[in-house]
């Protein structure tokens, strides 16, 4: 793989403040058309915070069936059933057929329980069980974070045209409001079309639209990385003509490279 | 490659690139891409098993791969073609080798096929079956889509939907496996209220599968559902007739079934109930001879929905009571929910307030459990109706104010005008006169607003009570004069009688008791069905001393309603008029069996005791009966009772009486 966005240094520089809490802004939207290079820079964001030794978690939304509950138990079973007693609270309540009966001990709450109590026909008892499991993850989250100190909570692939609409009602309303209350925990969004402003987060929250890459300047440590010897007006000719999306720029300039003998 | 299907300049030149790039490899790892292309994410075994080699053989590809400008790291899954290079590859190869693309999504469908406990991997095999093989891709769409659909994972019905949409705006999905992605979506868009998006691509999923008499079958009576909640009746009637006959002619029993039954809503929302009821029997017969609990549960409750709509309230309690049962025993807490509630109505109806608040209270709790503000509210606002008509004002204010707060937080218009309507009911019981006319004033203004005539007809008359209650004469005939022009431009009788009964009433208070009895016999003739009119008349038949033409009253009132509290409130009145006071306490006590609390009837069975000489049973009645809810009204009237009783009755008896009906008159506040 090569690391297409290896100059977004300014990119990279914006999310270690973040991460250092030099910025006030938590959630971090990255909005780019496709091939920009959305991917390949949350993953740099994941090194820098697995080598700050911060905790994170990452969903990608491309892989089909991705809910609410998929969201709530990802960052539980990322970061420990463990650290969300309130939690696991509410999903045994909900899952208690009648007030007589307790569950205690007996069903080890997991994603298939968070699954089982989402899946509600009723739109409404969906949309308030869901706001109640939110609450009860972000008030053990609010405690966890009170001792780790930060969270990286990072989702991809958010294109409006194809996330459940459910799902993008509660992430846009109910999820980004309560990261907004919730100290420590920053969350990265990067999509073709990624939330819009919200009145109830938008201050808390920094948009960045990826810039094409049509400087030859930004491809000389890629080129010398993937061992080609080509010179900068070739590569500024390449970047003309492909009007600086890296992903075509890297596709046509790999062209350039021995894989093993052409045809 | 020939150049992007969709036209665009960026993929014309991505195209260019990326079949340049390609024609570069050798060509077993050019081969790799293509098949790497085919699934949305592939690790060296899926690799291996799409390119039909040994996964030892494919390591090598793997890794190149890897290497390659195109291809990203998923999280747990291993690596994907990016989703524009994947696009436009697959165009590419669906156009120039389609065999070589059934092929490789036949391997990888069952590569994928390989973990079906994982909805990714189940969904991923299902996406790679609509093109390797259609037919079994649209059966596995239409029953993980059923699967999903029933248990509501709405996320995973989407996510498959967007699989299908995936091939089909490639223009890669084909004949009745399209018909059932359209299906599904369809049934999302219903799901999520768009009705007219639904109908179009319902539509489109009747052509794509002409040939699936199933597939039809689910998209007509998906059609018709469309229409019943847009309010086309007739033609959600013609939608489900057509369903139910493709169902019986492929004999699914289920879909018969579920036509049949949507038959039946149909008919009952149009007042249609004998053949509605029919629907429903025949729907049920066939769910039980299943064994599908919910849908015997579903049809047992609309049976009760209907004998509920007919008044016929006995026969609705047995059909809740039955569906109860099942509700709980599968665990279905809304139908469990809704139950509750239809037996609190039902019990409310037939006055049985104590059984009502139980059940109301029952579905409270359930409705809270599972977060439905609205049926909450519904619950408290008719909590506070039985605790009005047990006169128990002050929890009927807490339960209104509290519903009241509900409708306003989730902007129910319709339920907070009612409320504050039901509060001014409440202030004027309490005699608080400015803040009734206030609160009813208030809901005047919202019905004005939301273009409610009934409701602001409501609150027109519940104003002229108020200014009657007052001694207001000429302010209340007015507002009932208006009330009445309004309820008779909507064609309402039943309204319109109770009007006129409202002046019965104002004339009875003024002791005009001719003025009465005629403002009472414009209500009968308006709408003789209705028992009250009858007792109201017999009552001031009572006063005037015409005890011939109150008991004829009564018998009449008898035939309408023979078991309301008040006719046995009134026939005890008769008997102590009368002088025949074992009767009188025998009919009081009778009211006081079907209505506990009922302060007319505890003063009433007091003194028939004073009079049949047990002065301690009379004091021990009177004492429960000025503890409990009571009117400033049923003191005056026990006040006027003491003068006939009997001579027998020890005089300084009947001083005490009237010192402590006098007294609780005096500091008369309703609890």
């Amino acid at each position: 793989m090569r690391p297409i966005h290896i100059d977004r240094k300014a990119e990279l520089d914006l999310f270690q403040d973040i991460l250092e809490g030099r910025r006030q802004e938590r959630i971090l939207l990255v909005e780019a058309p496709p091939g920009r290079g959305k991917t390949l820079l949350l993953l740099e964001y994941q090194k820098i915070t697995a080598r700050a030794g911060v905790p994170c978690a990452a969903l990608d939304l491309r892989l089909g069936s991705v809910g609410v509950s998929n969201v709530l138990t990802t960052m539980a079973e990322e970061w420990g059933w463990e650290q969300f007693p309130a939690f696991r609270h509410a999903v045994e309540d909900m899952l208690r057929p009648t007030a007589e009966v307790s569950i205690s001990g007996v069903v080890q709450i997991g994603r298939p329980q968070v699954q089982v109590v989402l899946g509600q026909e009723d739109r409404e008892v969906r949309r308030y069980r869901q706001r109640l499991l939110t609450d009860a993850l972000f008030q053990d989250l609010s405690a966890w974070l009170g001792r780790t100190g930060r969270a990286v909570f990072f989702v991809d692939t958010y294109n409006l045209g194809t996330v459940d609409p459910e799902l993008r009602d509660w992430l846009e309303g109910v999820f980004l409001g309560q990261v907004r209350r919730c100290e420590g925990l920053i969350v990265v969004i990067a999509g073709q079309q990624t939330p819009p402003p919200n009145v109830i987060w938008e201050t808390c929250c920094h948009r960045l639209h990826l810039r094409p890459l049509d400087d030859p300047d930004d491809w000389i440590e890629w080129v010398r990385a993937a061992n080609l010897a080509v010179s900068r007006e070739v590569v500024a000719a390449f970047c003309h003509r492909y009007r600086g999306e890296p992903l075509d720029i890297a596709t046509s300039l790999s062209m350039l490279q021995d894989w093993g003998g052409a045809r | 490659m020939n150049g992007p299907q969709n036209g665009s300049e960026r993929d014309r030149l991505l195209a260019e690139a990326t079949r340049e790039f390609l024609e570069r490899l050798p060509a077993p790892l050019a081969e790799a891409v293509w098949a790497a292309a085919v699934p949305h994410w592939f690790d060296g075994e899926i690799l291996a098993r799409i390119l039909g080699i040994p996964e030892g053989d494919a390591a090598a590809r793997y890794a190149r791969l890897q290497e390659m400008p195109f291809v990203q790291p998923v999280a747990g899954r291993g690596y994907a073609v990016h989703e524009l290079t994947r696009r436009l590859l697959l165009d590419d190869l669906w156009r120039e080798r389609r065999e070589a693309f059934r092929a490789w999504s036949c391997r990888a469908a069952e590569a994928f096929e390989s973990r079906p406990d994982d909805p990714d991997f189940l969904l991923e095999s299902i996406y790679h079956w609509l093109v390797a093989d259609p037919n079994r891709g649209a059966d596995l769409v239409w029953k993980w889509g059923a699967e999903w659909n029933n248990t509501f994972q709405y996320a995973r019905l989407h996510a498959l939907v967007q699989v299908g949409l995936e091939h089909e705006e490639a223009g890669r999905l084909e004949g009745r496996a399209r018909g059932w992605i359209f299906l599904w979506k369809g049934r999302l868009h219903i799901l999520y209220g768009d009705y007219q998006a639904a109908q179009v691509t319902l539509e489109r999923a009747l052509d794509a599968g002409d040939m699936d008499r199933a597939l039809k079958a689910d998209c007509i009576l998906a059609l018709g559902e469309t229409h019943r909640k847009q309010a086309n009746f007739r033609i959600a009637q013609t939608c489900y007739e057509e369903a139910l006959g493709i169902y019986r002619e492929i004999g699914d029993r289920l879909g018969e079934a579920n036509s049949i039954w949507a038959l039946g809503d149909v008919f009952r929302v149009q007042a249609e109930y004998k053949i509605a009821k029919d629907c429903y029997e025949e729907a049920l017969g066939i769910y039980r001879e299943m064994g599908n609990r919910i849908g015997e549960a579903n049809t047992i409750k609309a049976l009760g929905d209907i004998h509920r709509k007919k008044s016929e309230y006995r026969t609705a309690q047995a059909y809740y009571q039955e569906a109860l049962l099942i509700y709980q025993d599968i665990g279905a807490r809304l139908g469990e929910a809704y139950c509750a509630w239809a037996l609190g109505e039902v019990y409310r109806m037939q006055e049985s307030y104590g059984a009502a608040q139980a059940y109301y209270e029952k579905a409270l709790s359930i409705y809270w459990e599972i977060g439905d503000r609205m049926l909450q509210a519904n619950c408290m606002q008719a909590l506070g109706d039985v605790h009005y008509m047990m006169r128990e004002y002050g929890v009927a204010q807490t339960y209104y104010e509290q519903a009241l707060c509900i409708y306003r937080e989730i902007a129910a218009r319709r339920g907070e005008p009612y409320c504050l309507r039901a509060l001014g009911d409440v202030h004027r019981m309490l005699g608080e006169y400015g803040a009734a006319r206030g609160r009813y004033e208030e809901a005047l203004g919202i019905y004005r607003a939301i273009g409610d005539r009934l409701g602001e007809a409501n609150c027109i008359q519940a104003l002229g009570d108020l200014w009657a209650d007052q001694g207001e004469i000429e302010k209340s005939l007015a507002f009932l004069d208006d009330a009445e022009a309004r309820f008779s431009a909507l064609d309402l009788p039943a309204r319109v009688a109770w009007v006129h009964n409202s002046r019965g009433n104002l004339w009875h208070r003024r002791g005009d008791y001719a003025a009465a009895v005629e403002a009472y016999t414009r209500a009968i003739q308006a709408w003789p069905q209705e028992g009250a009119f009858y007792r109201n008349r017999a009552h001031t038949f009572i006063k005037m001393g015409d005890f011939a033409a109150a008991a004829a009253d009564l018998e009449q009132a008898a035939t309408l309603a023979p078991e309301h509290p008040d006719l046995a409130l009134r026939r005890g009145q008769l008997a102590f008029y009368m002088r025949d006071y074992l009767s009188a306490l025998r009919h009081a006590q009778e009211a006081l069996a079907r209505r506990s609390p009922f302060a007319p009837a505890a003063f009433l069975a007091a003194l028939a005791h004073l009079a049949l000489g047990d002065e301690g049973e009379a004091t021990r009645a009177l004492e429960t009966a000025l503890r409990g809810p009571h009117s400033k009204d049923d003191l005056e009237d026990a006040l006027h009772w003491l003068g006939r009783l009997p001579e027998t009755v020890p005089p300084e008896a009947v001083e005490r009486f009237r010192e402590q009906l006098r007294e609780a008159l005096s500091r008369f506040r309703p609890p």
